[in-house]
């Protein structure tokens, strides 16, 4: 079972563009943990997220496309970063966001991927009807 | 450059009804286009966050904080994508063109999570 582990770290909906993680000791705990998760043999992926200042955001009023710039004022909640866990179950895949040595006041959601036979039958078949799109793969 | 595309909750989504066979046919193409621009590194879908759970971190304590039974959207993923692409602005092609109907360009408001399970 294939899970999304979100970081959400308050404050960072405000974060200026070029903001970058300084703590050296908060660093080395965080890569000892992605490593922890590597040895394991359970991390797909994982990336850091530059703030929402330097994002944008596109909508579709009236199924046209709006791109604003960030920042996003009625944000309260914003991405930093998140790994991809290939784990047994929702339990272990909670038992590992646990363990992450995250900063006071962070939040991690975690959310399981939709795989292909999630779907009903007929979903499943249009999504198969995409070739090129089978070599997604975990 | 690597972006990543975040596809926001709506209610639909939160609820767990599946896409119309429409709508995913609209989707495939446009990850097929991705595919063929050579710009898609990967892209999912997530089951809706009432299946979820969060983690809240305080200092050496941790929190679990189990699913949301309430079916109001939260402020949540249900996809994502994640693109290469040489420049930010991409004018007439990327995800501007991304098939959506209206009521998935909304920002969905995060709730109050409910009480939380202490481990």
């Amino acid at each position: 079972m294939r899970f999304m582990m979100l970081m959400i770290p308050h404050g960072y909906e405000t974060a200026a563009p070029g903001t970058m993680p300084e703590d050296r000791e908060a660093m080395a705990a965080m890569m000892a943990y992605n490593e922890s998760l590597q040895k394991a043999g359970v991390l797909i992926s994982c990336d850091g997220l530059h703030p929402p200042s330097m994002g944008a955001r596109v909508s579709f009023p009236g199924r046209k496309p709006k791109v604003v710039d960030g920042p996003f004022a009625e944000v309260k909640e914003v991405l930093g970063g998140y790994w991809v866990i290939d784990v047994a179950s929702r339990a272990e895949a909670i038992e590992w966001a646990t363990r992450c040595p995250g900063g006071e006041n962070e939040v991690i959601e975690v959310r399981q991927i939709q795989e292909l036979e999630d779907f009903s039958p007929d979903l499943q078949a249009v999504a198969e009807s995409f070739p090129s799109m089978q070599t997604v793969k975990k | 450059m690597r972006f990543m595309i975040l596809v926001k909750a709506n209610k639909d989504s939160e609820a767990g009804v599946m896409p119309s066979t429409e709508i995913l046919t609209e989707m495939g193409k446009f990850n097929e286009e991705l595919v063929k621009a050579g710009v898609l590194l990967a892209g999912e879908g997530l089951h809706p966050s009432s299946k979820g759970a969060r983690v809240r971190c305080e200092g050496l304590k941790r929190t679990v904080i189990d699913g949301l039974p309430s079916p109001k959207p939260r402020n949540c993923w249900p996809g994502s994508g994640c693109c290469r692409s040489s420049r930010r602005k991409r004018p007439s092609s990327g995800s501007s063109a991304a098939p959506s109907r209206r009521a998935r360009s909304r920002s969905a408001r995060c709730s109050k999570p409910p009480t939380s399970v202490i481990r």
